[in-house]
């Protein structure tokens, strides 16, 4: 499904962010990133989805098989990634439904039937516990943290990718949120047997809900240990310090 | 809809008998939608509102030149959504008597460079404005020159503008806000941007794969449009408009007539 490989990325101006690395997952699979803050884990999130603030100056990443770095971000959207940000912004006087809807029109041959992409939309706000007046307000306008978040899954669920990259869902989302949140994306995966999940967190909470096959501890730019569920439960118990995974100056707070 | 057609060759009218067209003055005695469509016409057209008339005007100026004069008697209202191509049509509203509100989007969409001289003048008290310009300038240099006039003596006034200008190319882009308040129980505020749209909202608008040109339209639109109450035929009309302009795709995943 995504292949990563020993990838050194900067900025525009020639700040190293990630720096060697590696990441393997199979369709159907569920990896987690966990690490400090600024290690580049949302570096790394909007480098697949090919975002041209950053330059890859060594490395691959192969998406189903095929290297998506000659891709522009629309296109590599279109062929099935999918990132829910860690901020996601607003965009004012473009609604919801209009964003949608031309987003949906993008990827197929043929125009989306309004009644049917109407229902699909009301039922995914239903699904959310969203309000369905939101879908004629501006992107995220006057949203909250909360409510934001929530929308990035809307969007999700519409979309339909194949490989989801979930930034910081849990941050902004309260208990009950996130429990329907996770829920959504739960039926989504069971529908789509073969989409894959790719979580970054810092907190093992949401791994409550979403059963994580790898767990990746990432840190100043690659990942440098990798196991199951119990990494992050022991991640959270003991610290980045505690982990005796690199040394002390490696570990950027 | 009463319409009102202007050209070159001069003023063609289909409107209803409430309203009359003398000269180049459009008195409005009662409550109505009129629709004026400007093509290619460089006219100086006055409109009175009569007292406690409701207005609600759609323009659409297309390579137009046109100078709009707004006179609003006692608690009148009138609500102004003024879309041009290419034109450089420019507006000045009175508000003569007490209680006179307008709301005034004007959206410019243009290659051409030009000045918009635009005035807002409250002779009464308890008058409002609430005006925005928007113009997207695909090239040349573009000014707004939005100028709010309060007299003395105007108790109870609101007078807002907002203005912004994205540009697409290194074309001068200028927002001259004025406001002269000669009262102090006003309310009185203004906002100016000048710029382009985000990295950040691009970036968004990709990632659910729009490509740029389908972003772009996007943007216009609710740019253009969004602060507009428009019938949903016109609004469609506008819609197709600002696709238009945009052209097509090209070879670099822009598009022929944004080349940014
Ligand atoms: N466009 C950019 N220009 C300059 N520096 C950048 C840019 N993008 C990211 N950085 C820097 O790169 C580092 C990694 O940022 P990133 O946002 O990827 O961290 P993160 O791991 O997601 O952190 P957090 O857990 O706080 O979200 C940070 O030091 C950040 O300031
Ligand atoms: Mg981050």
């Amino acid at each position: 499904m995504l292949e990563i490989k020993d990838l050194f990325v900067e900025t525009l101006d020639h700040k190293e962010i990630l720096k060697g690395f590696s990441l393997a997952m199979k369709p159907g699979e569920i990896h987690v990133i966990m690490g400090p803050n600024g290690t580049g884990k949302s570096t790394l999130s909007k480098v697949i989805l090919r975002n041209p603030d950053y330059v890859v100056k060594k490395g691959d990443i192969l998406y189903q098989g095929e290297s998506i770095l000659p891709l522009s971000t629309d296109e590599v959207a279109r062929r099935g990634i999918f990132l829910a940000m860690q901020n996601p912004i607003s965009i004012e006087g473009v609604s919801n439904s209009e964003f949608l809807r031309t987003a949906l029109n993008a990827r197929s041959q043929n125009k989306v039937n309004i009644y049917l992409f109407m229902k699909e939309m009301e039922q995914a706000f239903q699904d959310l516990a969203m309000p369905k007046e939101m879908m004629h307000r501006s992107i995220n306008q006057d949203f909250s943290g909360g409510e934001r978040k929530k929308n990035e899954i809307l969007q999700m669920k519409l979309l339909k990718p194949q490989l989801i990259l979930l930034d910081e869902l849990d941050s902004g989302l309260d208990i009950d949120s996130l429990k329907i949140v996770c829920q959504n994306i739960n039926d989504y995966l069971m529908e789509h047997e073969e989409a894959s999940l790719l979580i970054i967190t810092h907190y093992p909470r949401i791994l409550d809900y979403l059963h994580p096959d790898v767990v990746h501890i990432m840190i100043d730019g690659r990942v440098v240990k990798s196991g199951d569920i119990s990494l992050a439960y022991e991640l959270e118990k003991n610290g980045y310090h505690g982990m005796n995974v690199v040394s002390e100056e490696e570990i950027h707070e | 809809m009463n319409k009102l057609l202007l050209t070159r060759d001069g003023k063609k009218q289909e409107m209803d008998s409430n309203l009359i067209l003398e000269e180049n003055t459009v008195i409005i005695n009662e409550t109505t939608f009129l629709f004026i469509d400007a093509r290619d016409s460089q006219e100086n057209l006055t409109l009175v509102i009569a007292p406690e008339v409701e207005l609600q005007l759609s323009i659409l100026g297309f390579q137009s030149a046109n100078h709009f004069s707004f006179l609003l008697k006692k608690d009148a209202r009138v609500s102004v959504s003024h879309f041009g191509i290419d034109s450089c049509d420019s507006y000045q509203v009175v508000l003569q008597e007490e209680g006179a509100k307008i709301r005034y989007c004007y959206s410019s969409l243009t290659r051409n460079s030009a000045v918009i001289p635009i005035e807002i003048k409250h002779m009464a008290q308890h008058t409002e404005s609430e005006i925005s310009n928007h113009c997207f300038q695909v090239a040349g240099d573009y000014t707004f020159d939005v100028t709010g006039i309060v007299l003395k003596n105007c108790a109870g006034c609101i007078c807002n503008q907002e203005n912004q200008i994205i540009n697409l190319t290194h074309g001068k882009s200028k927002i001259h806000p004025n406001l002269l308040i000669d009262h102090y129980d006003v309310v009185a505020n203004h906002s100016a941007y000048v710029g382009k749209f985000s990295k950040e909202v691009l970036f968004y608008l990709a990632s659910r794969g729009l490509n740029p040109k389908e972003s772009y339209v996007l943007l216009l639109t609710g740019f253009l449009l969004g602060k507009m109450s428009l019938s949903d035929e016109l609004k469609g009309r506008f819609e197709n408009k600002i696709q238009e302009y945009g052209g097509e795709r090209n070879e670099s995943g822009g598009f022929s007539n944004f080349t940014a």
